[in-house]
């Protein structure tokens, strides 16, 4: 009978089986042979088959649905899908490329105007605004406006590089240098006045386009894509206005 | 005379004719609920496991094998849709509970869709019980469900493939993807806590006692 009990260990993970009808061959008869002898192992085989039943007794639940009448509504929309995924996904990776090159264009202007020269002096009205004029002289923005600088390709950059601060307000009355570097000037208080200097300054060419504007000038002539574009704002507060916005023209504008 | 199931698939893929894939789903979709239900113990829940694996099912069926037997495939189906909803649960519960899964918190959550569930059981078994033959019942199909909602997932999952839908420790290896060894061990295991809790529900009057 010790032997018996001493073998339960060896067969205890086996009973299982045995009552399932899962072994086989010498396997098979070990295990009978020992249940046979073995009080205790009867007694679990008995609670294997007890717990086994029970479950197998357990009534079937079946579903408050016939899941066949809705298999058309549950395949359908699969068929449909591929129409639907080809036509968003431009948009997302248009957006991520437009995304990417206005982050290209915020290091280079960012970077430029902490080494180059300032770009040319430009100011922009919104077109229903008087005094944009075509000999480079400007009155200042009205009450409320805000002017944003943004240099695509300064020729200025190619003349070396000038000792220059960053955009800044200019003050009433403030006059450029007439050297070649053209500096960029943002007016943002509407009392004051923005102005090109008498010797070939960049100047102030208002398009039709009430955002935007291509400088003009001795030094830069109608078809030069060198210029400045300058974007001004009306009656938005600052922080509506951080982000970068690209114009019709391909253009990509800071807005500070 | 029916289709076997490789037959209907085949006879699907060729004609594309749905009424062969209903003919699929009206013959599985009892198996799946009841399994579903035994497994996650959750009525609505077991509606939406059996209507995403026919949707899988209809998906995959192109990468589905000939020589493959259909139940074993669509079982596996079934169980990895548990799987990805328990899990889904436990992501939701994250914080509460970090084990793998809480069979507990299950069953409290719908106790009344489970204890519903319970009543149309017990009507299922016998159309015609008498008052105090049906409360018995009832009592205890909601023990037995409780007590394998209590088991750990992968017992009790192994529990339900074996002794309510009666497939072999082999498939039950195809369908769980282990190796028959675990299956057979988690067999055990699981029906050896399942008597426990019995016992502690019955307190030992109905249930056998090996001697220890």
């Amino acid at each position: 009978m010790s032997n018996t009990t001493s073998d339960c260990e060896k067969f205890v993970l086996l009973l299982d089986a045995y009552r399932d009808g899962e072994l086989d061959g010498d396997e098979k008869q070990n295990v009978a042979t020992h249940v046979e002898q073995c009080g205790a192992c009867q007694d679990r085989l008995a609670e294997i088959d007890f717990v086994a039943n029970s479950l197998r007794n357990l009534p079937r639940v079946a579903p408050r649905r016939d899941f066949a009448e809705g298999i058309e509504k549950l395949v359908a929309p699969q068929k449909s899908s591929p129409k639907v995924v080809p036509l968003r996904k431009p948009t997302v990776i248009w957006t991520s490329l437009a995304a990417a090159a206005a982050a290209i264009a915020l290091v280079v202007v960012a970077g430029r105007s902490l080494v180059a020269p300032p770009a040319a002096v430009v100011s922009v009205k919104p077109n229903e605004a008087p005094g944009i004029k075509s000999d480079g002289r400007q009155e200042s923005p009205q009450v409320g406006e805000r002017l944003t600088v943004v240099a695509e390709k300064s020729a200025a950059n190619k003349r070396g590089p000038v000792d220059a601060a960053p955009q800044k307000s200019v003050p009433k009355g403030t006059k450029q240098k007439a050297d070649r570097a053209p500096e960029s000037v943002v007016a943002q208080n509407p009392a004051r006045q923005t102005r090109t200097d008498e010797q070939g300054m960049p100047k102030t060419v208002a398009g039709q386009n009430p955002a935007v504007a291509q400088t003009g000038g001795n030094n830069m002539g109608p078809g030069s894509a060198e210029g400045v574009a300058v974007y001004v704002f009306e009656g938005r507060p600052v922080s509506e206005e951080l982000g970068i916005t690209t114009d019709e023209d391909g253009l990509y504008a800071l807005k500070l | 005379m029916d289709l076997t199931d490789e037959a209907l698939i085949k006879k699907f893929k060729t004609t594309k004719d749905l009424n062969q894939f209903k003919s699929l789903v009206r013959r599985y979709q009892n198996r799946l609920y009841n399994t579903a239900f035994r497994i996650l113990g959750n009525m609505e829940e077991a509606e939406e496991v059996v209507q995403d694996t026919f949707l899988r099912v209809h998906q995959n069926l192109d990468g589905f094998r000939d020589d493959a037997r259909f139940a074993s495939w669509v079982f596996r189906i079934t169980h990895n849709v548990c799987v990805d909803f328990v899990r889904m649960k436990q992501r939701q519960k994250n914080g509460v509970k970090v084990m793998s899964f809480d069979p507990q918190s299950c069953f409290a959550e719908d106790e009344h869709g489970a204890e519903s569930a319970a009543v149309s059981l017990g009507q299922v078994a016998d159309p015609h019980p008498d008052p105090a033959q049906k409360l018995a019942l009832e009592e205890q199909e909601r023990m037995i469900q409780q007590s394998l909602l209590e088991l750990p997932d992968n017992q009790r999952e192994v529990l339900v493939l074996h002794d309510i839908e009666g497939f072999s420790y082999q498939e039950i290896a195809d369908i769980v993807g282990t190796s028959i060894g675990t299956v057979r061990s988690r067999l055990h295991y699981g029906r050896v806590k399942l008597r426990e809790l019995l016992s502690s529900y019955l307190a030992g009057n109905e249930i056998p006692t090996a001697s220890r």
